[in-house]
This record gives structure tokens, sequence and C-alpha cells, in this order.
């Protein structure tokens, strides 16, 4: 069955999102943005980006902005207004409605949105791989009947069935699962590109209201920029005498350093625009440089911001709610990223606003969200759960080796291959914990089993193969297989995921808290599991070659040996460390001196090799002795 | 469970499983081409800041020659041509809005020809960088009303 999607038609940009392993996800257009210019050139059937870069040459045939024609009347007094801004011709289609006109061709807004979403519905065909005939598209509260209405008919010219039209501050709540909660009102704060909506809504236990809404349909970033843009351009005037809003190349410079200064002062508090070679005056290149502070931002837009507020105490009047029993406040529209409007949002409604969701995303990803529950996704996809803690093993020093790592999707299986800690070890204790620190004694013990009957050998060379396998009720079977004899030993353990959140909770938190000392713990047993098994190394490398190595070498090394014993379980870390090195270089001049008189003992080399290898695997993991 | 009860469970879980394992499969093609993309993406994040240096060293060179600027020059530009980035120099060339911007227009003899380029645009592969920013020709009498 193809998936539904969830769309965000906008007046400046439109986003689509669609639910996937119950998250939603933010779907690229062609061109690898999450966001599609609401722009087309309805003669080429270009959308987007490339019918937005035309707007110049070609004013009167690219259309943008069509969202405030939707299901209008060419006499409406919004319709009127909106004449008077848009470069395209706005003429009387058929019943008094408001179309489009390029050259001779009439075009319906219906049909103008429905290119937008063409290029969307295809765009996300290719990015699923797989048919999309289905959407969830958003419409602001403020929306008629006729409006919804064409809206729909917009979806259905595009070849996609509009399995519900949804109100965009609505959409924003769902966002940010605030449907869950018990019925509540919150207020969606929403300054886009050219638009600002202010709607309070009341939520939850299967309630979507709209109390109240109102806004600017005039009123977005465009006027941030615009503002920006005219002063950085009066400074430049006020320097030079010279304008630059009338060289194109110039202005299209400023443009650019005024958005990005804006962005940049989200984050920080001064930026500097720096555009050398900008402009020329009598055979001369000038320079701009300047530093704008977010102050100086604030300032300058700081009327604007003010007429955002109007708006948003009428609507809080309209609504009959007490501006106290709001419950929550939602952020929509990049502008909302300023930090000046966050602060005035936090100060009129007396909380935080929500904004975790990216502001530019959000009403598509609600969207996306009634999209799943109407697409029922939920019940289609089987439900994994994840182990909640990491599953380990404990080794040699008493360390937890980790097998499954916690928020692994169950069901799973892991194995991995031990040895032995000890000569003629015969057998292993198998000891199963969970929890996230380093050090065993700080886990939970789940189980612990023994695996006997190992044929004697030297440490490190018998292969026990230890396997956790989790099914998808959580039940863990750990297994430990001795490859030689075939002989294994499992143990069945019932609630390793049955943790109470609490308990999870305090296992992740204590892991946090001592995270530090943990560290150095597990360095301290480290440096010590590194220096026992170089001296098993180092002692029985003197033992097979001792008529082999020079008697002054012997010596070197037998006294190292001596030196790390008498410090290897001591606290002293960097000791431990500084004589495993000193014994490391020692032990390696007796390699060097096989090596070079290969004649005398052919299969010296060969010895050393395997020796090496059993060494580094007991390294890596042993099970603790019993 | 009769039997007809458990062929149903059967057929379900069936279901379930193949539907588990198409998603996952589609996951894994998608994880593949959103990797390709996340790069790309990341390139032009990188890259697209120092074209803008190159930008301003191109406007400076109009303003009078010197060796050491040159230099630099050719440095940048072997650095960006071995990245895989591509120049788009459309001057005298027909507008493609696929490619380029335009900011302005002026009258001319022929229609749609980019007459001045500004910004050089750049692609990498078939990834677009940055349009050429680009000043086009219209041969209408009356000039078209520009908007900002």
């Amino acid at each position: 069955m193809s998936k539904i999607i969830g769309i965000d038609l906008g007046t400046t940009n439109s986003c689509m999102a669609v639910m996937e392993g119950g998250k939603p996800k933010v779907i690229p257009n062609a061109e690898g943005k999450n966001t599609t210019p609401s722009v087309v050139d309805p003669d080429k059937h270009t959308v987007g980006e490339v019918a937005k870069r035309q707007l110049v040459i070609n004013p009167d045939r690219i259309i943008y902005s069509v969202k405030r024609l939707m299901g209008k009347r060419h006499k409406d007094a919004s319709v009127q207004k909106d004449i008077k801004m848009l470069s395209y011709k706005v003429v009387e289609g058929k019943n008094g409605a408001a179309a489009v006109k390029i050259h001779d061709k009439t075009y319906t807004p219906q049909e103008i949105s429905a290119s937008v979403l063409s290029k969307l519905k295809k765009d996300a065909e290719s990015f699923l791989g797989d048919t999309v005939d289905r959407a969830v598209i958003t419409v602001p509260a403020y929306f008629d009947d006729a409006q919804r209405q064409a809206t729909k008919q917009a979806g259905e010219i595009a070849g996609l069935k509009v399995e519900r039209i949804i109100n965009e501050p609505t959409a924003a709540s769902l966002a940010y699962g605030l449907d869950k909660k018990q019925s509540h009102y919150i207020a969606v704060y929403d300054l886009g590109g050219g638009t600002f909506d202010i709607t309070v809504l009341e939520l939850g236990e299967g309630v979507f209201q709209v109390k109240a809404t109102n806004g600017d349909t005039h009123l977005g970033g465009d006027d941030f920029d615009q503002l920006i843009i005219t002063y950085l351009a009066d400074e430049f005037k006020k320097e030079h005498g010279i304008d630059l809003r009338k060289d194109p190349q110039a202005l299209q410079r400023l443009r650019d350093g005024a958005e990005k200064a804006k962005i940049e002062l989200s984050s920080t508090l001064e930026t500097e625009i720096n555009l050398p070679f900008v402009t020329v005056k009598d055979n001369q290149p000038l320079h701009f440089v300047t530093k704008l502070t977010r102050a100086k931002l604030e300032s300058l837009t700081e009327e604007l911001i003010k007429q955002t507020f109007g708006p948003v105490a009428a609507c809080i009047k309209d609504s009959g709610v007490a501006k106290t029993d709001i419950h929550e406040v939602v952020m929509v529209g990049g502008m909302t990223r300023m930090p000046r409007i966050v602060e005035e949002v936090k100060k009129f409604f007396g909380k935080e606003p929500n904004r975790s969701v990216n502001p530019d995303e959000v009403v598509a990803v609600g969207a996306a969200i009634q999209a799943g529950v109407i697409g029922g996704d939920v019940h289609d996809v089987v439900l994994l759960d994840v182990t909640p803690l990491t599953l380990g093993v404990e080794t040699m020093g008493s360390v937890m080796t980790p097998l499954i790592a916690r928020n692994t999707t169950i069901p799973t299986s892991k194995s991995e291959v031990f040895s032995t800690a000890a000569d003629n070890q015969t057998s292993v204790d198998i000891h199963v914990l969970q929890g996230e620190r380093p050090l065993a004694k700080d886990n939970k013990s789940l189980g612990r089993f023994i695996l006997e009957g190992i044929p004697p050998a030297p440490r490190g060379t018998p292969q026990i193969e230890v396997k956790f396998d989790i099914d998808a009720n959580g039940i863990l079977t750990v297994t430990a297989n001795d490859k030689a004899t075939g002989k294994n030993q499992s143990i069945r353990i019932t609630g390793s995921t049955g943790l109470s959140d609490e308990e999870i909770e305090k296992m992740r938190k204590a892991a946090e808290e001592h995270a530090q000392e943990d560290k150095v713990a597990r360095e301290r047993i480290e440096a010590k599991n590194q220096a026992e098994t170089l001296l098993y190394t180092a002692e029985k490398t003197l033992k097979e070659n001792k008529e082999k190595i020079k008697e002054e070498l012997y010596k070197e090394v037998e006294q190292k040996v001596e030196d790390l014993k008498a410090v290897k379980d001591k606290e002293n870390l960097e000791d431990i460390q500084k004589k495993t090195e000193e014994l490391n270089t020692s032990l390696s001049k007796i390699g060097q001196e096989m090596y070079n008189k290969p004649q005398e003992s052919p299969s010296a080399p060969r010895d050393a090799q395997a020796t090496g290898d059993k060494e580094t695997k007991a390294e890596e993991g042993e099970v603790e002795q019993p | 469970m009769t039997k007809s009860n458990k062929d149903t469970k059967l057929e379900e879980l069936k279901h379930k499983y193949l539907l588990a394992l198409a998603d996952y499969q589609n996951l894994e093609k998608r994880v593949w081409s959103e990797h390709e993309r996340l790069q790309t993406e990341t390139y032009r994040k990188v890259i697209t800041p120092f074209l803008d240096i190159k930008d301003d060293i191109d406007a400076a060179k109009k303003f009078g020659q010197h060796d050491g600027i040159d230099l630099i020059q050719h440095k940048m530009e072997d650095i960006i041509t071995k990245l895989g980035v591509e120049q788009i120099n459309p001057e005298g060339k027909p507008f493609e809005p696929e490619i380029m911007e335009c900011i302005s227009t002026e009258e001319g003899s022929e229609h749609n020809r980019v007459t001045k380029v500004h910004k050089k645009g750049y692609r990498m592969g078939t990834s677009l960088l940055r349009p050429a920013i680009v000043t086009v020709s219209i041969t209408n009498l009356q000039k078209k009303e520009e908007t900002p």
C-alpha cells in the first residue's frame, strides 16, 4: 500500500514529509533541498528554484504567492489589494473567480498550485521509490470552505487523493505531540516568508478546535530582509554618495549579505558584512565592510516585531481564553529563529515557547503525522522493541565487555570468541551483565553459569564462543561453546528488557555521573591486564629460549619483569604503563636477536609469531577465571 | 485456535514479514542515496563560501594585474577543479534557468541571451552548487517591469 505524504503548501515555500518506521521524515526535493519555492512557470512547466530564477526576466509569466488567490473571487478586496503587488496579471475567471492570465491562456490558482504539488509528488516518489497518490495538505486556519475546496482540487489535479485538509497550526501542534495530552489551549505563532498568523486552538482527547485566528497577510521575513538592505545601502550612500540599490549586481550582493547577516545574528551577537569591489567610483573600486550587531538588527526590526503583537492580542481576546490559560505556545516559520522574537513571545505569554522542531518543517511534519494516523502506518509496521541497556559479559580484571549495545533493535544475536586467562584452565565462568558502566560490579548481574571440560591448554589457546540471542519478547539466551570439544552450556534470562523506566533511567544516569572515575578505573584495569599478558609472554619467552638469548639481554628482561611485577598491582597507572613499555622494548630485542640469526634457530620466528597471536587474543577478551 | 484461524494468522504474519523485509531493503537503498545526498550537501556547504572569495579575487583582477593575485586565483581554481567542481560561465549563451539566475535585463538585439555574468556558477556532477548570476537581453521595445 502506498504511503500518504503530508504537504505544507505555503505561500512562499512548500515542504513535505512522510511517516517512516513510526517517525516523521522530511522528504528532500530533486534539488536536495527540504523546502521548494511555491513558484511556477506554467508555460514551461517548471516549478521551484528553476522558475524563481526567471522571475526578473519573465515577471509576467512566473507565478508566485498564488495561495493568496486560492478560492477567492476577483472582486474580493484582498484580491484587489494583492493585484497591485503581483507582477503577473490577475483576471476574472469562471463564475467571478480570481484567475491568472499569461499571454492568451488563463489558469486557475488551483492549476498553478497543482503544478507545485505535482513536483512534490514526483520528487517524493523518486525519494520513496514508490507511487505516491494520497496526501494530507495543510491550509491556514482562516481559510474558508471555498479556499479549502480549491486546495483539495489542486491536489486532485496533481493526481493526489487529498485524504484530509488540516489547519497549519493544528499540524504544528501535532508535530509536538500536543494532541496526546488532555484537552488544553495552544497558541501558534507563525511568522513565515511573507505572512504572519496567530491561532488559538483547543486540542487533545480528540478535540481539534480553532478558537480564534488573526494575522497580517503581508508581513514576513522578506520585510525584515528589506529593512536590513535599506539600512546597509543608506550607510554606504552616506559614506560614498552611491546608491547600491540602483546597481542590480551590487543589490544582489547586498541582499545575500543581509540575509546571511540576519541568519548569523540568531546565533552570534555581531557579524561582519564584507563586500569587496562592490561598486566603482571614478574608476576606483569601492568596498563595503561594516559590522552589524544583534542589538542593531533588533532596533531596526523592532517595529515589525511589534506589529505582530497587535494581531496576537486581538486573537487572544477573540478566543475568549485567558492568556494564563494557554498551556503551550508553538513557533512556526523561519523568522521565529530570531532570539528577539522568541523573547517577546515568551514575555507576552509568560512561558517558554516550543521550538525544538525545525520551524520551516514543523507544519509538514505535523501533516505527515496526521497522514500516518489515517494510513494506519502504526498498525501495519511491526513495532520492534529495543534493548534499553547494554548487555555483556564479565572478562579479566572484572571488566564488563559489551556484546549488544543499548538501543539495538530486537530480535538480534551477537557472538564473540573469548579465551582463558590462565594456563590449563578447564572451566570458564560466564557472568551475564546489563548496564552502561565499564566495571562488572557496577552493572546489574542477570545470571551466571560455568562451562566445564575445557581441555588443559596454555592461556589464550582455547576458543570459547559466547553467543547472546534476544528474541522479539526480550528473552535473552546466552550460550557458551568450546570450539575444540563442542561442549556447550547456556542460560535463559527472561527479565532482560523488563526493567522499569525508572530503573533504566537510574542506570543511565549513574553511568553519566560516574563517567570520569569509571574511565580511570577502566584504564587501570586495562593497563594491569596488558601488564599481566606481557609478563606471561616475557616469562614464557625467557623459559623457552634461555639457551638462545645472550646472558646480558636475558638479565635485562628478567630485571624488567621484576620491575613490572612490583608495580602492576599498585594504583599508579603511569608507573604500570611506563614499566610495561620498558619491558616491551627489552622483550622486542629478543625477537630482533633471533631474527638476525635465523640459521641457528629456524623455528624461532614462527613460535614467536604464534605466541604473539594468542596473546593478542587473550588481551582482547578473556573470560574471567573461575 | 482452529486450522482456518491458524492459516489466517500465518498469512497475516507472512504479510508482516514481507512488509518488514521490503521496508528494510528500501531503507538500505535509501540510506545509500541519502549518504550521497548528504555528501553533496556537505561539499556545497564547505565549498560555496570559498566561491565567494573566488568572486572577490576575480573582481580584484579587473582593477589591475598582479602576479601574486594571478597565482592565488590559479591555486584556487586548481583546488576547485580537483574537487570535481565545474565552472559555469554562460557569457553570450542562451539563458538557462536550470543553471542561471537572472538579476536584471537590458535591451539587446537578441532575446534571452546572457549579456553579463556577475558571478560564475558552479556545479559538481549533476548537482548545482550555485547558479551563475546573470543579466539577460530582451528585445521588447517596451522593457518589462522588473520585480525586485
